[in-house]
C-alpha cells in the first residue's frame, strides 16, 4: 500500500522565505517615529476603524489583470474583516478617487478623497506579474495624518498570491495593534470519509483554503500538533497496531516514528523551544502524563503519578506548568501541574465533564470543553480559576478548541447536519464563521504560528 | 443475562506494505522588503531551496477482527458493554468474561488482545484513556479469574473505531465495548 506524505509547497515555501530586504532609506518615517496608537486592545470601548482598500492598480507600464486585481483585494478585506479591527468600507462604488488618474505614492493622490467618505486608513496596493513571477507593492495609510504608516513590497510565485497577500495583511494588523495577524497560519485537522476505518490527517490555511491531506497511511491518524515554528507536526498513527506518536518534518521532508512504547502515546504538545513533548503514555495499565525528548523520543519525567486516568496536555506560555485533564475526582476535569511534577491544583470546579485544554501563550486564558446541560460548549477560563465563561451556545457537540497564534481566535469542531465542521470564533465567543462545508468529517484541529 | 449469538471472525491481517514515496515540493519564493521611499526600487534576489519528502518503509502484520464480530471461541464470546463514561464491569460482561476465562484455560495456546473503544460524545483524548481503562477491567478480571497475565495485552482505540455509526443512544451503547481478539495460537 502506497503510504505517502503529499507535497507541502506552502510550508515549505514560508520557511524558505527568503530574505528579507529591508531598505531603510531616510524616508517618510522620521528615525523616531511618535507611535500613534490606533487601537488600545484593553479598551473597553474598542471601535473598529473604518478602513478603505482602493483598488488594484498594475504597477508602472504593466497590463492590468483583473483577475490578479480582484483576488487580492478579496484577500485583503476577508483577512482584515476576520481580524475584527477594521470596520471595511469596501464598496469601491462609494469611493470618490478616480484610481486610473492616481498613483500609490504619497503625493499622487489626495488624502482628502479618502478621509471624506470616512476612511481613516486606507490600502493601496499595485500588482505586476511576468510570467510566474509576481510582485506586489503595498501601503497602509493615515488618511488623517496624511501620512504612510507602513509599505512593503513582496514577490512570489504567481501561485502563491493568497500568501503574498496574507502577508501585507499580517503586517496591517501589526501595525495597528502591536501583534500580527493570523493570515499566514495553519489549521491541521483529522479527516474521516464517510464512515471509513481510516482517519488521515490534512492541513489548510486559517481561512479553510489550500486544504491538503498530509498522510495517507489509510489506518487512523489522530491529535496533530504543530511545532512553534510551524515546520514540524507531531500526531499519533495507528498503522503499526499501536497507537505510536510520530513526527513530520517539512524541511526535511522526513517522517520518523517518536515513541515505540505499548499503549496510548498520544495528545502531545510542543514546549516553546520545541525540544520536548508532553503527552500521555500508559503506566501501569492507566494514562499518565510525561514529557520525551523531541529528538530521540525517550521519556524524560512522568509528571503525574495517579492511580486515574490523565489526557491532553497542553503548556503554559513559560513551560513552567503543564495543564491536563484527569478524572482522579470521578469525572474528567482540568488541572494545573508544575511540569516537574509534583504539586497540583484543580482548576475547573463547575460541571461535571471538562477536557481538551488549551493555554494560549497570549491572554493567559485556558480555552476549553465543557459539557453543559448535555451538550459540549467552549468556554474559556483564566489559570487562577476565575473568569469562567462560556463562549458557545451550541445545540450539537463543540469540541477541541485550539487558540489562533495571536490569542485572538479559537478554531472547534461543531457537528453540523451529522458532519463535524471547522468553525472558528474570537476569544469572546463572537463573530462565529463556519470554515469547512464539505462531507469530510473533521477533528481535533491545530493552530499553528505564522510562517 | 442477554445471550448474543457470536459469529465468528478470525480474520489474518494484511500485512501492510509502506512504500517508499517521494516528491518534490517546489518552493514559493516570497521576497519582502520594506518600502520608504515612494516607488523605490531595489533588487531581491531570491533563494530557492527543495526538500524532498520521503516516507520510511514499514511492513505490519497480524491477526485483526472486522468490526466487533468476535473471536472463535466455540459458542460464546461477545463484545462486553459499558456505561457512558464508566469503565467499571456490568454484570453481564462478568459473566461473559467468565466463559473466557474458561474458555482461555481449555485453550492454553492461545492470547488475547483486548481493545476499549468510547461512544464518540466527550473528549476524543480523554476518550482514549478511558478506552484503556476499559480494557484494563476486562484484563483484570480475567487476571482474577486465574487467566495469566502474560496471555492478555490491551489497546485503546478511543471513539477512532465505532461499530455503529449513527449518533443514537442505541448506537452510543454499542461503542461503549471491549473487542477481543485472539493473537496467537
Amino acid at each position: 500500500m502506497k503510504n505517502k506524505i503529499q507535497s507541502f509547497p506552502n510550508l515549505i515555501l514560508t520557511t524558505c522565505v527568503l530574505i528579507l530586504f529591508i531598505v531603510c532609506i531616510s524616508s517618510g518615517f522620521p528615525a523616531h517615529v511618535e507611535a500613534r496608537v490606533y487601537l488600545e486592545l484593553d479598551s473597553p470601548n474598542l471601535r473598529r476603524i473604518p478602513l478603505a482598500v482602493a483598488p488594484l492598480q498594475p504597477l508602472c507600464g504593466c497590463q492590468t489583470d483583473e483577475k490578479i486585481a480582484l483576488t487580492g483585494r478579496k484577500i485583503l478585506i476577508d483577512d482584515l474583516e476576520f481580524s475584527t479591527f477594521f470596520e471595511l468600507l469596501d464598496d469601491p462604488s462609494s469611493y470618490l478617487e478616480k484610481p486610473k488618474s492616481c498613483g500609490l505614492s504619497q503625493g499622487s493622490f489626495d488624502f482628502r478623497n479618502w478621509s471624506l467618505i470616512g476612511a481613516e486608513l486606507l490600502i493601496k496596493a499595485g500588482y505586476s506579474q511576468n510570467g510566474e513571477k509576481l510582485v506586489v507593492e503595498f501601503r497602509l495609510y493615515d488618511t488623517l495624518a496624511g501620512k504612510m504608516i507602513v509599505g512593503k513590497r513582496y514577490r512570489g510565485r504567481a501561485q502563491n498570491i493568497r500568501l503574498l497577500f496574507h502577508k501585507f495583511s499580517n503586517q496591517v494588523v501589526e501595525s495597528i495593534t502591536g501583534l500580527p495577524g493570523e493570515f499566514t497560519s495553519k489549521i491541521a485537522f483529522c479527516g474521516r470519509q464517510n464512515n471509513e476505518p481510516a482517519q488521515e490527517l490534512y492541513t489548510c490555511d486559517y481561512d479553510g483554503h489550500n486544504r491538503r491531506q498530509i498522510t495517507r497511511n489509510k489506518s487512523i491518524n489522530i491529535s496533530p500538533a504543530w511545532s512553534s515554528d510551524a515546520n514540524k507536526l507531531v500526531f499519533t498513527s495507528y498503522r503499526r497496531d499501536n497507537p505510536d506518536l510520530y513526527l513530520i518534518d517539512f524541511m526535511k521532508g522526513k517522517e520518523t516514528r517518536l515513541t515505540e512504547r505499548k499503549g496510548i502515546n498520544a495528545a502531545a504538545a510542543w514546549s516553546a523551544d520545541n525540544r520536548h513533548l508532553t503527552l500521555m503514555q500508559r503506566y501501569e495499565n492507566h494514562s499518565e502524563i510525561t514529557i520525551i525528548k523531541t529528538s530521540s523520543g525517550d521519556t524524560i519525567l512522568r509528571v503525574t503519578k495517579s492511580s486515574a486516568n490523565q489526557a491532553s496536555p497542553c503548556w503554559s506560555p513559560d513551560n513552567r506548568e503543564i495543564a491536563f485533564v484527569s478524572d482522579r475526582s470521578g469525572t474528567p476535569q482540568i488541572y494545573i501541574t508544575t511540569a516537574q511534577g509534583g504539586r497540583w491544583r484543580r482548576l475547573t470546579k463547575k460541571e461535571a465533564y471538562n477536557a481538551d485544554p488549551d493555554w494560549s501563550a497570549h491572554n493567559d486564558k485556558v480555552v476549553f470543553t465543557s459539557k453543559i446541560d448535555g451538550i459540549f460548549q467552549i468556554c474559556t477560563i483564566k489559570p487562577d480559576g476565575t473568569n469562567h465563561r462560556q463562549l458557545t451556545y451550541a445545540r450539537r457537540d463543540c469540541e477541541t478548541p485550539s487558540w489562533s497564534p495571536n490569542g485572538r481566535h479559537i478554531i472547534f469542531t461543531e457537528k453540523i447536519n451529522g458532519i463535524e465542521q471547522l468553525m472558528v470564533m474570537d476569544d469572546k465567543g463572537r463573530n462565529l464563521k463556519q470554515l469547512t462545508f464539505d462531507k469530510l468529517k473533521k477533528k481535533g484541529p491545530n493552530w499553528s504560528a505564522n510562517r | 443475562m442477554k445471550a448474543a449469538k457470536v459469529i465468528l471472525a478470525l480474520v489474518l491481517a494484511a500485512s501492510l506494505m509502506f512504500a517508499f514515496t517521494s516528491c518534490t515540493c517546489k518552493p514559493g519564493d516570497i521576497e519582502e522588503e520594506k518600502i520608504t521611499q515612494p516607488e523605490a526600487m531595489s533588487t531581491p534576489s531570491a533563494i530557492s531551496s527543495q526538500s524532498e519528502i520521503v516516507k520510511p518503509a514499514a511492513v505490519t502484520a497480524g491477526v485483526i477482527m472486522v468490526g466487533n464480530r468476535i473471536v472463535d471461541i466455540g459458542d460464546k464470546v461477545y463484545p462486553i458493554y459499558f456505561d457512558f463514561d464508566k469503565s467499571e464491569l456490568r454484570s453481564d460482561s462478568r459473566n461473559t468474561l467468565s466463559e473466557l476465562a474458561q474458555w482461555m484455560k481449555n485453550n492454553p495456546s492461545v492470547d488475547l488482545r483486548i481493545d476499549g473503544h468510547c461512544d464518540e460524545r466527550g473528549s476524543n483524548e480523554y476518550n482514549l484513556a478511558l478506552g484503556e481503562t476499559r480494557a484494563d477491567s476486562a484484563r483484570k478480571y480475567l487476571v482474577y479469574l486465574g487467566v495469566s497475565p502474560d496471555r492478555l495485552e490491551t489497546m485503546s482505540y478511543g471513539e477512532e473505531k465505532p461499530s455503529c455509526s449513527s449518533s443514537t443512544e442505541d448506537c452510543w451503547s454499542k461503542n461503549r465495548r471491549d473487542d477481543f481478539t485472539i493473537t496467537s495460537k
